[in-house]
Order: C-alpha cells, then sequence, then structure tokens
C-alpha cells in the first residue's frame, strides 16, 4: 500500500517535470520573447599619461580614462595625477603619481591652446625631490591633448613663476619645451641642442616608453642624433632600452613641415622575411621626432620601399 | 623667495654667451667695456659656486635662469 501510493507520487511527479521540459525546450511557434535591454557599454577608453616609474622616471604609460569632454578629461588626468586620489586604482603597477595628497583645483580656464589650472596650497607641498617631476608630468600628461599646446599653473590664484623648494625658475607658459627627465651634456657653450629620445623600460614585463630630454653639444641634425640615440650609442641608464640594433644606418631622409621620411637598411627590420619593424622601434622613432622636431607624420622607409606609415592621433 | 639670482644685466652676457659670442662682441653690443662683462661673467660664477663659463652656463640652463 505504501509502495503504490510512492510509486504514484513518483510518477505524477516525473509526468510533471516531461511536461515542463517540453514546454520549456520545445518552442510553440511563435517569435520568442524579445528582453529589451538596457545596458550601456562604457568603451575602455586608454590614453596616455606620464606617472613616476620605479626607477623615478617621469614615464608614459597609459590609464583607462572615462570622459571624452576636454575640460572633464583635464580634471580627470589632474586627478590621476594626484597622490591617493579617487583614481589610485587605475594606475598601472609600477607607477605613481605626484601632486600632493588632497590637492584641489580650483579652477580650470581655457583660452584657446592655453590651459590655465588655479590649485589649492597643498599644490605647495611636493617635495624638493619631486618638484620638477610634478611640472613636467602636468605638462606631459595634459598636452597629449592635442588642443592643450601650454599650461600656466597657478596656486591660490597667484602665478606660479619659481618651484616652491629649489626656487628654479619657471617658464611663463609650461610648453613640452620644458623637457622632462633632462640630462645635461655640455661641455663648450657652442652648438647646443636639445633633443627628446624615447627609450623603452619594462615592468613585470610590462614594456613602457621613457622620454628623456638631453641637452647637448652637437652639431649634427636632430633626426640624426635621435636615430644615433636610439642606436644604443648613447643611453645613460642600464634601465633605458632600446630595440634599434647598431647595425641600423639612416641611408637619407626628408622633412616637409611636419612630415619626415627616413629610409633605412635593412637592418631596421625585425622580420627580415615578413618585411615588418617592431612596435616599439616605429614609437620610439615617431614619439622622439615628435618631442624633437614637431613631427606629426612619420614614412618609413626601407632601401627606398616604402614599409610604414604612421602619424599622431589627433 | 622670488627673486632671480641673476640681474638684468648678467642675464643679458649669459644669453649672448649662449649664442657663442665673444666678451668683444658683448660689449659691443650691449655697449659697455670688456672688463665689464668679465667682471660680471666673474661675478655670475661665483654665485653659482662653479669653475668656469661652460659649467655656469649648465648651471644656469639647469635653473632655467636662461634658454637656449
Amino acid at each position: 500500500m505504501l509502495f503504490k501510493r510512492i510509486s504514484k507520487k513518483i510518477l505524477v511527479a516525473t509526468i510533471a517535470l516531461i511536461v515542463i521540459a517540453l514546454v520549456y525546450f520545445f518552442p510553440n511557434g511563435s517569435d520568442p520573447e524579445v528582453y529589451e535591454q538596457n545596458i550601456s557599454y562604457i568603451e575602455a577608453n586608454k590614453n596616455p599619461i606620464y606617472l613616476k616609474d620605479n626607477n623615478n622616471y617621469i614615464a608614459r604609460t597609459n590609464i583607462i580614462m572615462k570622459e571624452t569632454e576636454t575640460e572633464e578629461k583635464v580634471k580627470e588626468i589632474i586627478e590621476s595625477l594626484t597622490i591617493n586620489s579617487s583614481k589610485k586604482d587605475y594606475i598601472p603597477n609600477g607607477f605613481s603619481a605626484l601632486i600632493p595628497e588632497d590637492t584641489k583645483v580650483l579652477s580650470l580656464d581655457f583660452d584657446g591652446s592655453l590651459l590655465k589650472i588655479n590649485f589649492d596650497s597643498k599644490f605647495k607641498n611636493i617635495t624638493i625631490q619631486d618638484e620638477e617631476a610634478v611640472i613636467e608630468s602636468l605638462v606631459y600628461s595634459l598636452t597629449e591633448i592635442s588642443s592643450i599646446k601650454k599650461i600656466m599653473i597657478f596656486v591660490d590664484g597667484e602665478l606660479l613663476t619659481r618651484l616652491p623648494n629649489s626656487n628654479k625658475k619657471l617658464p611663463h607658459y609650461l610648453t613640452r619645451d620644458y623637457g622632462i627627465n633632462k640630462i645635461y651634456d655640455l661641455n663648450t657653450l657652442s652648438d647646443c641642442t636639445i633633443t627628446t629620445i624615447y627609450y623603452l623600460s619594462k615592468f613585470n614585463e610590462q614594456y613602457y616608453y621613457v622620454p628623456v630630454t638631453t641637452f647637448s653639444n652637437n652639431p649634427s641634425n636632430k633626426i640624426e642624433i635621435v636615430i644615433n640615440n636610439l642606436k644604443g650609442n648613447s643611453i645613460y641608464n642600464p634601465n633605458l632600452l632600446s630595440y634599434m640594433v647598431n647595425s641600423v644606418e639612416l641611408l637619407s631622409y626628408e622633412l616637409e613641415e611636419s612630415k619626415a621620411s627616413l629610409n633605412f637598411n635593412s637592418y631596421i627590420f625585425d622580420n627580415f622575411d615578413d618585411k615588418t619593424i617592431s612596435e616599439e622601434v616605429k614609437y620610439t622613432i615617431l614619439l622622439s621626432l615628435k618631442d624633437s622636431m614637431g613631427i606629426e607624420e612619420l614614412v618609413l622607409k626601407v632601401n627606398d620601399e616604402e614599409i610604414d606609415k604612421l602619424s599622431i592621433e589627433s | 623667495m622670488g627673486n632671480s639670482i641673476l640681474t638684468q644685466r648678467e642675464k643679458e652676457i649669459f644669453t649672448y654667451l649662449i649664442k657663442n659670442n665673444t666678451t668683444k662682441d658683448i660689449a659691443n653690443i650691449l655697449g659697455i667695456s670688456e672688463k665689464t662683462v668679465r667682471n660680471h661673467i666673474s661675478n655670475v660664477i661665483q654665485k653659482l659656486g662653479v669653475k668656469g663659463r661652460s659649467q655656469a652656463i649648465i648651471e644656469l640652463l639647469k635653473l632655467n635662469e636662461i634658454n637656449i
């Protein structure tokens, strides 16, 4: 009796399951229901930013940014450059921000290509070791925005004319001419040349770019100086790398306003069969020529054959 | 804080020096004697605590007191 009752219950349950399965798995012929999805996708927008690396260089890395409008982007960059800010979790490993913690931006003023930033007094809490680096980090990060060419820094409404600790003079307008990670290699007063070379460095197998501005006595053309330095002929620090081998020869070059065309021998190839130049070599050349000479478009040739064309994204 | 370490005249002289002008050239340009130019240069070298004109130029560049 008990066995019959249990069996009956099992049978009923099994039939119910089968019926449910039939309804669920076999369509009834009508159109499936469309669920309206209100999902907005935030496109990961990575922007270049200049932060301090583990070797105390101000280095170029990338950070995810949500904002696209210029003013909001500027605020987001400054926030990212501030120690312990709301953006601290977005800072890549191996890098650190420099603007003193809790520094507030009192106002921003856009005047054509000039950006005026008014910080509160906490900005002057920079250490003597980092004060030059803070300026370099701000200038280089903010001028990555194409509409910004120069900045002025104010503290509580007063123009910052000298660094707070060393009393070093600051130019009226801060542009990339200020230089970054500066090295002075001058022996005489003649033929002073300023070039910014982008080397490579790495942290945890991730490569990034380190720009170094050198003041040197070199009568050569800046293009030749850039290529010679990237060939490893004068790398000042073992933490700075270049993938351009010493046997690379710059055979000829042409300049036309902001466009440079460089013709190399085949040793510039990363792969002789595919005739490809490595990304690292291409971009160290492009970034170096951009900062040293204002080049925005680069054509790379090998034995007069055009291999690649790069441009600075606007 | 806020004062330059160079006088206006000293800044002028070093700006001409970095452009490869000789002491004589600078004296002519500024309408002063060569001796006065040399005195100004010596003052700057002493202020900066360096040994010569080249080192003075480097220090002044680092301090952003002059530009190339």
